[in-house]
Parts: C-alpha cells; sequence; structure tokens
C-alpha cells in the first residue's frame, strides 16, 4: 500500500508540476533581481518630498529616471487590481520590512504603499523608473476630525520633465471613499485603506478638491495652492535629479507650502 | 559589482524554473508561487557574492524559497483573502459528492490541507527524489524531523487513500 501511494504522490506531483502557466516562468526570468544602488540625497534638499500630509521629513529618497519614455506607461486614473508578484517586487524594492503596509496603492505596473503606525509613516512608490521612498512624522488618526481627511500634497520633476503629482493623508472615522478633482478639471480615485488614503498621477496639475464620502453622505474639501510655477532650479538637463514641491497641512486648517530641489548625481 | 553579478543571470535561467516547480507544490497555489519566487530570487540576488560560491546555490535557493513559503503561509494567507475573496462556490467544490470517489483527487486534497512544512518534505523526498539528508539540508532541518514529517504526511494520505478505497457505503 505504502509503494502504491507513494507512486500517487509521485504522479500528482508531476502532473501538477506541468500546470504552471508558461507565462510565470518567462515574467520571472524578465525580472532584474540585483540590488538597486540608491544615493541618498542631502536631506534639506528632499526634505519637501516626505509623505505630504505629515510635518518633518526624516529620510527622502527619490529617483525619477530621466530616461524613461514615455514616461508613466500603463498608469491608471482608477487603483487597479495588483498583478501577480507585483506586491511582493514592490516590498521588496522599498526595501521596507516593516510589516504589512496599511495600503497598498496599485495603477497599472506601479505600486504605492504606506507603512504607518500611531506617530510616524514610511511611502514607497514603486514601478517601471519610478522608486521614491520617505519617512515621516506626523499626526495621527485622531487629529483628523470624522467625515474629513488632511489635505496634504506634493509634486517632483526631473531634468527630462517627467512630473508626478501624489496626494495622501490620513482619515477621519467614517470615510469610506476619495475622490480627488486635479486642476485640468479630471477626477482621480484614492485608495482608502487603514486610515490612510492616497493617490498620485502623472503631469503637474495639482490637487483642487477632494469628495469625502461617509455613510452620510458626500462633502468637499478644497486643498491649499500648490506652488505656482516652474519648477525650482538647480536640475541641470541629462544629471539624475529631481526637484518638488510640497503643499497641505500637518492638520487641516493649517497651511504649510514648502519647496525644495535635489541633485542625486 | 557588475563582475560579482555576472553569473546571476545564468543562475535565474538555470533554475528559475525548478524553483517554480518547487514553489507551487509546496505552496499549492500558482500566484503565490510565483510571489515567492521572485521574492527568493531577490533574497539570493541580496547576497549572490557569497551564494555563488556556494557547492550548491540552487539548494541555497530552495531552503530561502521554502522557508517563505512555510513560515508566511499563514500571513500570505490571510493577505490573499483581504484582496482576492473567493468566488461564491469555492467552499462547496472541496466538499463535491462526486469527487470524493476519486481516490486521486482525495489525494490532491489532502495534500492540499497538509501543514506546509510536512507537504515541502514530501515534495523534496518524492518529486526531487533528495535523499532525507539532502532534504534536512534544504530544509535546515535534521534528518529526523524530515522523517517524521515524511511520514506525518504519508500517514495523512494514507488515511484518506484507505479510505476512498472502501465502498461509498462505509464512509458515511
Amino acid at each position: 500500500m505504502s509503494d502504491l501511494l507513494e507512486q500517487n504522490l509521485r504522479d500528482i506531483f508531476s502532473e501538477r508540476a506541468t500546470q504552471i502557466d508558461p507565462a510565470a516562468s518567462a515574467r520571472l526570468r524578465g525580472i532584474d533581481y540585483r540590488p538597486r544602488r540608491r544615493r541618498r540625497p542631502a536631506l534639506p534638499a528632499l526634505g519637501a518630498l516626505g509623505v505630504s500630509a505629515t510635518a518633518a521629513a526624516v529620510v527622502a529618497v527619490a529617483t525619477l529616471a530621466s530616461s524613461a519614455a514615455p514616461a508613466f506607461a500603463g498608469w491608471s486614473p482608477t487603483p487597479t487590481r495588483p498583478a501577480a508578484g507585483q506586491l511582493a517586487a514592490a516590498e521588496q524594492a522599498c526595501s521596507a520590512n516593516r510589516g504589512t503596509p496599511v495600503l497598498t496603492d496599485t495603477r497599472g505596473p506601479y505600486t504605492a504603499s504606506i507603512y504607518a503606525d500611531a506617530t510616524s509613516s514610511h511611502l514607497c512608490l514603486e514601478g517601471g523608473s519610478l522608486s521614491i521612498a520617505s519617512s515621516n512624522s506626523g499626526a495621527s488618526q485622531s487629529d483628523v476630525p470624522p467625515g474629513q481627511i488632511q489635505l496634504a500634497g506634493s509634486g517632483m520633476k526631473n531634468s527630462a520633465g517627467q512630473a508626478l503629482t501624489l496626494v495622501d493623508g490620513r482619515i477621519g472615522a467614517g470615510v469610506t471613499s476619495v475622490t480627488i478633482d486635479r486642476s485640468d478639471g479630471s477626477s482621480i480615485q484614492a485608495t482608502v485603506s487603514g486610515g490612510w488614503y492616497l493617490a498620485w498621477w502623472p503631469g503637474t496639475a495639482h490637487a483642487t478638491t477632494a469628495d469625502v464620502t461617509t455613510t452620510t453622505g458626500t462633502a468637499t474639501e478644497h486643498f491649499p495652492s500648490a506652488p505656482q510655477g516652474p519648477p525650482p532650479a538647480g536640475c541641470p538637463t541629462g544629471s539624475h535629479c529631481s526637484s518638488g514641491y510640497s503643499f497641505g497641512s500637518a492638520r487641516p486648517g493649517s497651511t504649510q507650502n514648502t519647496m525644495g530641489s535635489s541633485r542625486s548625481q | 559589482m557588475a563582475r560579482a553579478y555576472a553569473d546571476f543571470d545564468q543562475f535565474v535561467a538555470a533554475h528559475v524554473d525548478d524553483l517554480l516547480r518547487t514553489a507551487y507544490l509546496t505552496a499549492w497555489d500558482e500566484a503565490e508561487a510565483e510571489d515567492l519566487v521572485q521574492e527568493c530570487l531577490f533574497k539570493v540576488a541580496r547576497r549572490w557574492p557569497r551564494v555563488r560560491l556556494m557547492d550548491q546555490p540552487r539548494a541555497y535557493a530552495r531552503r530561502i524559497l521554502i522557508n517563505l513559503a512555510t513560515d508566511g503561509a499563514r500571513e500570505r494567507a490571510r493577505r490573499r483573502v483581504e484582496l482576492d475573496p473567493p468566488p461564491p462556490g469555492a467552499a462547496e467544490r472541496s466538499v463535491d459528492p462526486l469527487a470524493a470517489l476519486d481516490t486521486h483527487v482525495e489525494l490532491v486534497e489532502a495534500l492540499r490541507l497538509l501543514p506546509p512544512r510536512q507537504r515541502a518534505a514530501l515534495v523534496l523526498r518524492y518529486f526531487h527524489d533528495l535523499t532525507e539528508s539532502q532534504a534536512a539540508e534544504v530544509l535546515g532541518c535534521s534528518p529526523g524531523t524530515v522523517k517524521s514529517n515524511t511520514s506525518r504526511g504519508l500517514a495523512r494520505l494514507r488515511e484518506v487513500s484507505d479510505l476512498s478505497l472502501q465502498p461509498r457505503s462505509t464512509k458515511t
């Protein structure tokens, strides 16, 4: 009986091993697993690029490769389901090792993750040529009134003209969904999870309002104005360089606008 | 750094299918298997300058893979449920009375339900045909632990196998 069982077991394993989708192997072969070298720019320069809803950036590392074209291919204005392996790849690229993210936002091949505890947060945005990481200390959920959200955002642009804008923050109790209206008239659906919301998009259109939905209805909140004009100087063409700004407040009602630029090479 | 990684691509090309099969049979889920192999290869890549000097880099990669599969199985299962709730009726399929007549199907289901560590031992012993000592090296445990995990896994499968060979009327 035992020999028969063992033979059945071998047959089952062999049969099952042939059922693997060949595309999975191709996908795994196509990944670059080699460790990335990350250059850490001076803290004051990229301080403005932290998780935007918080007051003090502790560490920020941003890479927006200038050679990628077209910029942000596959990005989606509504969150998408992650592809197989996408979340693990993002977690690995983020080198987070911070447990489970409180929020994961996937838009095509791009994955944004927020790791947070009561007083600090860490944001990663990975995919394609994009790699952004920042750590911050900031407001706790109890700071945000029920039914409201922290209104804050940040933007960055590299020397090749690729730009992105990101809004995120903690949400008050009862918030079930958030839609961001932009200065170009279009809307972006934010991901809401774990006491946070997040949305980002290619380009420099800034967030104007947020439609915040709770079980009792939808209210509109207005973002503070983003800095106007061209991005900060100091980013020569051809260098791996990023510049950015942030807007918003650690607590609803107050406003903080900062701008900065950084050169990583 | 580039020189240290010159042969890493060859390692991936040569062993990714083996790792994928091992992950699939251990985790029993194709999407999870792909995640596991990806995570495993990222870990191997980080340590490649040292791993490439080992006698058996593939055994080292298998060890990482199976540790990932067995150590994180519960957490991944929880996350997967959150991200991808099972379709309606999925639970009912596992108790399909027609499937219950088929020993093969029951063995497959019993394999799926085995603790990951026991299933990993069976995969190494009966799919990769490793000895208990070789399997122990991959699993990072003693040959005795491999023997015991294999024995417990087989015992559970034998129960299912014996049961399904009995006349259907005696099963109720």
